[in-house]
């Protein structure tokens, strides 16, 4: 699994939670490391908010590739997909801050493993 | 023994020579000792008439032959006489020629036979007493007093030439033999006999007199009578008699001088003043009438000033007369600023329209001087007037010229009075008028005097604090801080402000004061009541409260989205390590270490969140916050954490260049940070339609000159040049969204103003705006204030 979120209390906070889970994380403060890292994860947890490229632009560029990785994004914003919620439509979003199991059955929808859950932590 | 050799013999101790003179050889003995007494030898000189002659004083020798001549013809019964002889080393001696003819048989004269004595000694001594007595004499017909000399009883033997010319007298004649007694009249006839009484006793008599002279005057004269003695005997009396009158008449105006500044400061009118002088002219010459006129402010009108025995129709009708070049004496004397002599006034063409008023007050002369002012403007005119025609004498003219300066000198010491007390009034008046309360202190704070229009409205009682510290006075911070402003000033040129408040509630009130040096060691404090001003100002301020706070809400309305996602933030950390936390306790083998530290960044978390709703409920605060020690570095710091929601939105990258952190200014830190919050929020709007890499927003702080400048810079689309200073203007907006009020500069120059600063705007070269705020620097004393 990966994290990209440039909050670092947030994004050791959802490391160790996914650790919990029984998962291998790797953590990332922006897209661009994530991307220059090149590495091929399960499941990408990106704040939407990001210096730099933002994190749909990352979600882009993970669909855009062969093996396209499964992104859950994450917003601190109250509407998640306000910004841009055409583009958001078929991504699994969840505002934070949210409970593990709401994080889990985003991660499972994304890898649509269960089916698709959309929430927020309201 | 030869009979000349006794002679000599019997004579030679006595200073005598014997000759003797054949008068049919000529031949003349002359005794060694005559011969020696000329400082010659016996055989120098030949014992003959002819050698004897030569030794004659050239002068003498006429006499004594000639005296010879008539002593042989039986003309004179005696030769006798004193002349000079010539002594050998220059001088000249006198001697003592005595002899007796010896006559034969027949009667025929034989010889002349006498003795010579040096007098000289003798005759030098007569000869300095002459010239003594010549002197003394001299002295005596030099002096300027009258020098008589009386017998035993009394009577005028010599009076001195002085005396006479005093006396008016052409010489003695009418006065020798007279008893001095007679030249005086009553009481002092009797001081006279009494004084002469005296001095005959041994003692010394004196008195002092008026005498009338013959021209009609009297003069006043110090008569001293001291005894004349010889051998010890009183044999005359000399009497010296000083003029006076001068003395005394200046003494007396010396007097009316004293008399009439006294009635003058008593705030008496100048006419008292000058009548007194008036009458004192008057009684010290017989027979005139004096007068002062003034010249009226508008320098033509004659004004009454005094003439105490002149007939008042007389005076009425000269009254507000206007002065001209035939205006009487006085008139035309003011006109021509001169003196103007009146012999007749019934002829004199100058009193030909005051004639008339003259002759009914029965005056016939007027000489009148001008009053000068020492810039030699007329202040009016003093006359004298005298019943008859008349000139007036040198004297007269002196006494008319001292009177004038004296009247002078009353009418300047009036004026200066007057206008002292014009100013005193007008000062009293300022003072009455002006409701400040002044104080006056040592450089220390020792009250020293004070003034108040209104006692009751005073802090404390007069009593209660005059000659005490203001330290003890006043409760202890303004105390002290009134103290050390007085201190500062009694040294500084510039004047020192101090505001303080005295009570509490709605007795309190406010005081300005301003305090400067005066007087070398003393400060001058002048305090003022501003607590009007000061509740208006409060007011005023509270609603600039009000209206920053609301403005504070609006802005942190249009924050609520990135502050919710500030807030987001630490709250998913906390929750999510939470919920991580309780997983890991189910798993076996528990890892503790990292159980805790997933605890330690719930609390880490926890905090930060706390400090964001910290930040918040700061700007969302409503009082007001006391004035203190800001620093603009920590403002520009904050600022940028809580709109780095905001600034990360809007894709914006903020650079600080900020000063040393030494500089603060004196301020509301909450206040500040609204303003430079508003300036960066606003910046971050101005670049949204700039490219994403170049949204930077500059911030800056730098002291310079006591003054430190806060700059926010962007790179956005810049401020119309015509709107530089209309931004600044209530709901004037520039801000695209129409988000807020448009207050927020407004309210941010409000605040910059209320903290003694400036804030404007101005376009970079570059491209963008800078907004520019600059505060003074709080010094030491600014801070004091804030204490």
């Amino acid at each position: 699994m990966a994290v990209v979120d440039d909050d670092e209390g947030v994004r050791k906070a959802l490391g160790r939670l996914l650790r919990s889970m029984g998962h291998t994380v790797q953590l990332f403060a922006s897209a661009e490391e994530f991307e220059a890292q090149g590495t091929a994860v399960d499941c990408a947890v990106v704040d939407v908010r990001l210096p730099g490229a933002s994190g749909l632009e990352l979600r882009d560029y993970l669909r855009s590739k062969s093996a396209p990785t499964p992104v859950v994004l994450i917003s601190g914003d109250p509407d998640p997909t306000a910004a841009d919620p055409i583009r958001a439509m078929d991504t699994p979003s969840i505002g934070k801050p949210f409970d593990d199991f709401i994080l889990m059955a985003a991660i499972a929808d994304a890898m649509s493993v269960e089916p698709r859950v959309s929430g927020s932590h309201a | 023994m030869h009979s000349e050799d006794r002679y000599r013999h019997a004579t030679a101790a006595s200073g005598v020579g014997i000759w003797k003179w054949h008068l049919a050889t000529g031949e003349l003995y002359m005794d060694p000792l005559l011969k020696e007494m000329l400082g010659y030898e016996d055989r120098e000189i030949r014992n003959h008439l002819e050698g004897w002659g030569r030794l004659i004083h050239p002068d003498d020798a006429a006499a004594v032959l000639e005296l010879a001549r008539a002593h042989i013809a039986g003309e004179a019964p005696l030769y006798e006489i004193e002349h000079r002889m010539l002594h050998r080393d220059g001088t000249v001696r006198w001697f003592l020629a005595r002899g007796s003819v010896i006559r034969d048989a027949d009667g025929r004269a034989v010889s002349i036979t006498g003795t010579d004595s040096d007098i000289t000694d003798r005759k030098l001594g007569e000869e300095a007493l002459r010239k003594a007595e010549e002197i003394h004499k001299r002295i005596v017909d030099s002096t300027n007093d009258c020098v008589k000399i009386l017998d035993l009883e009394g009577r005028i033997l010599h009076v001195n030439r002085e005396g006479l010319k005093l006396l008016e007298q052409p010489d003695i004649s009418a006065l020798k033999n007279r008893p001095i007694d007679e030249l005086f009249e009553g009481a002092l006839r009797v001081a006279a006999q009494e004084a002469v009484a005296v001095t005959r006793g041994g003692g010394c008599g004196r008195f002092q007199a008026p005498i009338r002279v013959t021209s009609g005057i009297t003069r006043w004269w110090d008569v001293v009578v001291t005894p004349i003695t010889d051998g010890g005997v009183i044999t005359q009396l000399l009497v010296v008699s000083r003029d006076i009158t001068d003395r005394r008449r200046d003494e007396a105006f010396r007097a009316a001088q004293l008399q009439m500044f006294e009635t003058i400061a008593a705030d008496g009118a100048l006419s008292d003043a000058l009548d007194h002088l008036v009458r004192v002219v008057e009684q010290h010459s017989g027979g005139m009438l004096c007068s002062v006129l003034l010249l009226d402010d508008d320098g033509i009108s004659i004004r009454h000033g005094a003439a105490p025995s002149l007939p008042a129709d007389y005076v009425r009708a000269i009254d507000g007369v206007q002065i001209g070049p035939r205006t009487g004496s006085c008139g035309t004397a003011m006109y021509l600023a001169d003196r103007v002599v009146v012999t007749d006034i019934l002829t004199d063409p100058l009193w030909e329209d005051y004639r008339e008023a003259a002759r009914l007050a029965g005056l016939r002369a007027c000489w009148s001087q001008p009053i000068f002012s020492p810039q030699r403007r007329v202040l009016g005119a003093f006359a004298m007037y005298y019943g008859e025609p008349r000139a007036p004498q040198d004297r007269e003219l002196r006494l008319i010229e001292s009177a004038a300066h004296v009247a002078r000198i009353a009418i300047e010491q009036y004026r200066s009075h007057q206008a002292l007390r014009r100013s005193e009034a007008r000062n009293r008046a300022i003072l009455r008028a002006i409701p400040d309360w002044m104080f006056l202190t040592t450089a220390d704070g020792v009250y020293l005097d004070y003034h108040a229009k209104d006692l009751s409205r005073l802090h404390a009682a007069p009593s209660s604090f005059l000659g005490k510290n203001v330290r003890d006075v006043l409760p202890v911070p303004i105390g002290d801080t009134l103290a050390r402003a007085v201190a500062r000033a009694s040294t500084a040129d510039e004047p020192e402000k101090v505001e303080y408040s005295l009570g509490s509630g709605d007795a309190q009130r406010f005081y300005e004061a301003c305090i400067v040096g005066c007087d070398g060691d003393k400060v001058l404090s002048v305090v003022r009541d501003v607590t009007d001003r000061k509740r208006a100002e409060l007011e005023a301020g509270a609603q600039r409260l009000e209206l920053a706070h609301l403005s504070r809400v609006a802005v942190l309305g249009e924050l609520t989205g990135t502050l919710a996602h500030e807030l987001s933030q630490p709250l998913t950390a906390v929750l999510s390590n939470a919920q991580a936390a309780r997983r890991l306790l189910n798993r076996s083998p528990m890892d503790v270490t990292e159980i805790k530290d997933a605890l330690d960044d719930v609390i880490k978390n926890n905090r930060r969140a706390g400090a964001v709703i910290d930040r918040l409920r700061a700007l969302l605060r409503k009082e007001d916050t006391p004035l203190q020690p800001v620093n603009l570095n920590e403002v520009a710091r904050e600022v940028v954490e809580l709109a780095h929601g905001e600034l990360l939105s809007h894709h914006v990258t903020v650079t600080s260049t900020l000063m040393p952190e030494t500089t603060v200014v004196c301020g509301d830190r909450v206040q500040l940070q609204q303003v430079v919050l508003n300036l960066v929020l606003n910046a971050c709007d101005a670049m949204t339609n700039t490219p994403v890499p170049q949204r930077q927003l500059m911030l800056a702080t730098r002291a310079e000159n006591g003054f430190v400048e806060l700059l926010v810079s962007d790179r956005g689309v810049g401020i119309p040049e015509q709107d530089l200073e209309r931004v600044f203007e209530p709901f004037v907006s520039f801000r695209k969204k129409g988000l807020g009020l448009g207050l927020g500069l407004a309210i941010s120059r409000s605040i910059v103003d209320a903290h003694e600063g400036t804030i404007r705007a101005e376009n970079n070269a570059d491209g963008g705006a800078t907004f520019r705020c600059s505060f003074p620097v709080a010094d030491a004393r600014t801070l004091e204030k804030t204490v």
